[in-house]
């Protein structure tokens, strides 16, 4: 087995860290496109956390049932979604692989559903501003 | 790695991807071992390694709390199954 790159408790401290921001990404998800850039930059820093966790030699609990997952309403299918539907069909099938992830004992595949999560939030942010959406700054300005 | 580095508590920060604050109450708590050298607060990294080795759930008052409990079927919390992921991972040999 080969020595690991990083102490892992370093990597589960980082883990950590990176909870805490996606709990308080997940939490504020109430406008948009601002929420929707948190939420992706939360997601990237638990892909990045998550892959020097692998780095670290970390191992992976899996968590059974995880592929049921629910995402706050304003990013899941039930929910009235503001954007273009091909992208959050894409979004939709991040989260599903996300789930799938969690259910398996690598980690390294969950860094790359949430790496692929932050991307396509990022994508909606802008497809949204795009679209006329003001972010939070510029209704402040208006 | 050299067990005599020293670390500034932005480093260890940094390095551990957390609030400098954070850190800096680790020390003034006595966590965290550091020797006042001039106007900086410095660590050795084997104290630093010491201190999270010896405490697995240092770290974020809120994510220490919230890893207390692990649902063995997840799908009856379908809200939280991607929340709290330090709670699923372990140092390598510790899994059971």
């Amino acid at each position: 087995m080969s020595r690991a790159l990083v102490p892992s408790q370093l990597a589960i401290e980082q883990m950590r860290e990176a909870d805490v921001r996606w709990a308080s990404a997940l939490r504020g998800l109430d406008s948009y496109p601002d929420r929707l850039r948190t939420f992706a930059d939360a997601a990237e820093e638990q892909s990045r956390a998550l892959t020097l966790a692998d780095l670290a030699n970390v191992r992976w609990k899996p968590r059974p049932g995880a592929r049921k997952l629910r995402f706050p309403f304003e990013v899941d299918p039930a929910g009235e979604r503001p954007g273009p539907p091909t992208l959050w069909g894409k979004f939709d099938r991040a989260v599903k692989q996300l789930g799938v992830a969690l259910e398996g004992d690598s980690i390294k595949p969950i860094a790359e559903a949430f790496a692929q999560l932050s991307a396509l939030a990022a994508e909606l942010a802008n497809s949204l501003q795009a679209e006329g959406l003001p972010s939070e700054r510029q209704r402040q300005t208006a | 790695m050299i067990d005599d580095e020293l670390l500034t508590l932005p480093e260890i920060a940094q390095t551990l991807g957390m609030n400098p604050s954070t850190v800096r109450l680790w020390v003034r708590e006595g966590r965290l071992q550091a020797e006042k050298m001039g106007r900086k607060w410095m660590v050795r990294r084997v104290d630093l390694e010491q201190m999270l080795a010896k405490q697995p759930q240092v770290g974020h008052p809120r994510g220490a709390a919230s890893a207390s409990s692990t649902p063995e079927d997840w799908s009856e919390h379908p809200e939280r199954a991607m929340m709290d992921l330090a709670s699923s991972a372990q140092p390598l040999g510790r899994i059971r």
